[in-house]
């Protein structure tokens, strides 16, 4: 198990005389100290705007600013110029639906948060591929809208709502078979597992700094080289393009063209932090880390009475959350008296998968999520607090 | 003929058949009001002692605070000794819930969760089946002390915004008869206890209370479109209700609108507030607008109702059968007529007693009898201790102050008034029409609070509801100078 909590500042923190325990990650992580301090070292010494001026100001700033490019194009094995800064993964998967030529006829999953959902349209070319109550995407389906002609797979890589694995490599391998593009959305699986964009050869793949330690309004869409080119752009403005003749104008390069205006350069500065940090600890301690606490954390809720467990049931195929329901009482409740008594912090509801519920006949969950800086006795604290509230029912 | 026959056959038979006693219950609350002071009091002290006993052998918490306290039930004999019992806060409370605040003992399978859906504002309570016909008992008696309403009149509800289906919460849905027996026979629990209990509420709402449920006004706020306002206005005309009960802002911007459109005075016999309290120019501009009258009434989801007005318009009449409610100022019980924090003590509810809990409202008291007929404590609400300024010099603005001083302004359509700290105040106006600027409100603000606070006027478009649906058109930071009833556990 990783021993991190030192690192960050707001485990500190006590509500009405007591610690908060955070299990929420899947939401938003916390923060570790070196990304606070990132950011406010920026804004301390380093205020400026970038890719402008030539003054020393703004040529710190932007060395700083690309530094996080590079170091997230080594953490997902792709060229630097294949990351495009966009505000998380909502906007990357946004951006691929308008800008990329031809993407018409799509297949996404019923398991997917709703930004992998919604943009994609409910027409008669857009195909939804059922899951079983563990998650499991239904292949032989997935196959047959294959065969029948498909531009786009998207797929989630890691569930939000119950934490499923799904077997991305196998998927992209059919779909690539078929002739089909595939969009992965990573925001669940980035933050927790070592990602290698040229080994699963996936065509587009976004996540969202804020779950992964870094600040908000920031995120990453990793597209191939030979996809940027051919993608149109949705904003113009400063730094997208590179010469404005009153008769016209030229282009930047790829991938300065998608990043219209002055971006979060904080954040983006903040981001690199957190992405170092965490190379620093290793994507594989991180996984196994939130590997030990699912099963954990599975072990110990499904002795509770009453306590109905959502999801995988194979460690292998889970992500780093774990649902379940109450006999009797509702999510919302559940997770308000958590926080009541304990501060206990875990989400309830549909989880933006709203489709994934119908379509399992499941009522609203809690969900606990796990990071690098939980630990047992958190999951104990969680446990003991259920038995406590059941024990009642 | 359909009311006849519910109150002199139905409700009388149904409540033979189960096991609920909801008509002895109503008939017996009924007596209760009009009984004299001394009778009432002396019922009001006996369920106390009662449930007094209750808590301190049967519920932890409680249990720990009179010990802690160094008091014994038995040592609570009168009015002033209460004062010895430390109150508690919502914090107390949920930091507690359910296991610590919770008797020990009765029959689980009889209590249900109140609440627990909705904003993290809301207490979550559990209530015993006696418990709850007493809640549904109470509310027939404030109907039926309204005017002259019989069981079976139509009865319409404009429940605040709660986001429900999007945000995953279940709620305690009350709608269809038909679908519930259908999810019965579904689920197998056609002789579940709370099944049936749900049925039974259902049945009691769509088909004896006949209540119907518009939608609310939403997150938009206050200054809804011309053709959503007329929408109310068409249903009420089409649903011609005894009763409308809604959110106050809501009656009041239907109320106005109205006025505004010079429609004739909708047919509503009574109007009563639902979640809120009402300030006086409200209530003058419903009355115009309505051909009944408008009832005050105070209640909440996790007690029920607890007292109410009646023709005389002499006061909330506190339900003396069903609570002991004080109001205290610096650790004393406040003098007749006096401003302080309402604490209630729920005397019914033996699942999860509930004793001098601080439920966040101020308000004036007055033990004297109003009339022969009518003869228990009375209750004046003013709003939330939250929304209650405090100058520097120590003046108390309540938020019902606050907005009579507004709504008596024909130039102000709404406003908002958020303090963001002690003395400085943003002052968010929805202008009539044209605009407020240079119209000195700043200074007849100041003048008003008799206090040199420091105010910056912003132009809107509309004043917006807080997540729980509800209004807070006062924002207060500096309640803390009213002192703290409380200290926190
Ligand atoms: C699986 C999944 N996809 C997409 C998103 C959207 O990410 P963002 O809100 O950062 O754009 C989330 C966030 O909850 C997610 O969990």
């Amino acid at each position: 198990m990783l021993d991190v909590r030192a690192d960050f500042p707001i485990l500190e923190r006590q509500i009405n005389g007591k610690p908060i325990v955070y299990l929420d990650s899947a939401a938003t992580s916390l923060k570790p100290r070196c990304v606070i301090d990132a950011v406010t070292n920026f804004y301390t010494l380093h205020t400026a705007n970038v890719h402008r001026a030539v003054h020393a100001l703004a040529e710190e700033a932007t060395e700083q600013f690309e530094d996080t490019r590079r170091v997230l194009a080594r953490l997902i094995n792709c060229d630097e110029n294949e990351a495009v800064f966009v505000r998380g993964t909502t906007e990357a998967i946004n951006m691929v639906h308008r800008c990329y030529p031809g993407l018409k006829r799509s297949v996404t999953t019923a398991i997917e948060h709703h930004s992998n959902l919604l943009p994609w349209g409910f027409g008669p070319d857009r195909h939804i591929v059922s899951v079983d109550a563990e998650g499991r995407i239904d292949m032989d389906a997935l196959d047959a809208v294959l065969a029948g002609g498909i531009d786009l797979v998207a797929v989630s890589h890691v569930s939000n709502a119950i934490g499923a694995v799904q077997p991305i490599k196998d998927i992209i391998d059919r779909a690539h078979a078929a002739g089909a593009l595939v969009l992965v959305d990573a925001a669940q699986s980035a933050p927790h597992l070592p990602l290698d964009v040229k080994e699963l050869d996936v065509d587009f793949l976004g996540f969202s700094a804020h779950k992964m330690l870094g600040p908000g309004g920031i995120g990453c869409l990793y597209a191939k080289a030979e996809h940027l080119d051919k993608m149109s752009t949705w904003m113009l403005g400063g730094h997208v393009v590179d010469q404005v003749h009153r008769e016209g104008y030229t282009l930047q390069e790829v991938p300065h063209r998608f990043e219209a205006g002055t971006p979060a350069i904080e954040a983006v500065i903040g981001w690199g932090a957190a992405l170092r940090y965490l190379a620093g600890i290793g994507l594989d301690n991180v996984h196994e880390h939130d590997r030990e606490l699912v099963t954990y954390a599975r072990n110990r809720l499904s002795d509770i009475d009453h306590v109905k467990l959502i999801g995988p049931t194979d460690p292998q195929r889970s992500g780093s959350a774990v649902s379940f329901q109450v006999d009797g009482l509702e999510a919302h409740g559940v997770a308000r008296m958590l926080n009541n008594r304990e501060n206990i912090m875990v989400r309830s509801g549909f989880h933006c998968a709203q489709p994934l519920h119908e379509s399992l006949d499941l009522l609203p969950t809690v969900r606990a999520s796990f990071y690098v800086y939980n630990t047992k006795e958190e999951v104990d604290s969680l446990a003991q607090c259920l038995e406590a509230v059941i024990q009642f029912l | 003929m359909y009311s006849w026959l519910l109150q002199k056959l139905a409700l009388p038979t149904v409540s033979r058949v189960t096991s609920s006693k909801f008509w002895d219950d109503y008939q017996e609350m009924l007596r209760a009001d009009q009984a004299p002071l001394e009778q009432q009091k002396a019922l009001q002290w006996q369920r106390l002692q009662s449930m007094l006993d209750h808590a301190y052998e049967t519920v932890p918490f409680h249990r720990q605070r009179f010990d802690a306290a160094g008091i014994k039930p038995s040592d609570i004999s009168s009015y002033e000794d209460l004062l010895r019992i430390p109150p508690s806060t919502k914090i107390d409370i949920q930091a507690n819930f359910p296991d610590r605040v919770a008797s020990s003992i009765g029959d689980q399978d009889a209590w249900r969760y109140v609440s627990t859906s909705g904003t993290a504002n809301r207490l979550m309570v559990i209530q015993d089946f006696r418990k709850r016909d007493m809640v549904r008992a109470s509310t027939t008696r404030s109907l039926a002390l309204s005017g002259d309403y019989a069981v079976g009149k139509t009865i319409v509800e404009i429940p605040p915004d709660i986001c429900n289906i999007v945000c995953g919460a279940e709620g305690e849905s009350l709608d269809g008869v038909f679908p519930q027996i259908a999810s019965m026979v579904k689920h197998r629990e056609l002789t579940d206890p709370k099944a049936i209990s749900s049925l039974r509420g259902r049945i009691e709402r769509n088909w004896v209370f006949r209540k119907k449920t518009y939608q609310p006004f939403g997150p938009q706020g206050t200054n809804l479109t011309e053709e959503h306002m007329q929408g109310y206005v068409d249903s009420l005309l089409r649903d011609r209700p005894y009763l409308l009960k809604a959110l106050p802002t809501y009656l009041f911007e239907i109320a106005r609108y109205v006025e505004r459109k010079g429609i004739e005075p909708l047919p509503v016999q009574v109007i009563k507030p639902m979640g809120a309290s009402i300030s006086p120019s409200m209530r003058d501009a419903i009355e115009r607008s309505f051909t009944g009258q408008f009832r005050e009434e105070y209640g909440s989801a996790e007690f029920g109702d607890m007292a109410c007005d009646g023709p005389e318009r002499d006061g909330l009449h506190v339900f003396m059968d069903l609570f002991l409610v004080e109001v205290v100022r610096d650790g004393k019980h406040a003098k007749d007529g006096e401003l302080g924090r309402v604490l209630i003590t729920d005397l019914m509810n033996k699942a999860m007693p509930l004793i001098r809990y601080d439920i966040g409202d101020i308000a004036r008291m007055s033990p004297a009898p109003a009339s022969a007929k009518r003869q228990g404590t009375r209750l004046w609400v003013e709003g939330r201790a939250d929304d209650t300024l405090v100058t520097a010099e120590g003046q108390v603005f309540t938020s019902d102050k606050v907005m009579d001083f507004f709504y008596k302004r024909t130039d102000v359509d709404q406003f908002q008034l958020l303090e963001t700290r002690p003395g400085k105040l943003d002052l968010l106006i929805v202008p009539s029409n044209g605009s407020v600027r240079g119209a000195g409100i700043e200074d007849e603000l100041r003048g008003f609070l008799q206090s040199e606070v420091d105010v910056t006027l912003y132009e809107v478009k509309t004043i917006k509801p807080e997540a729980s649906g509800k209004f807070r058109f006062v924002q207060s930071k500096s309640h803390d100078r009213l002192g703290h009833e409380v200290t926190h556990a």
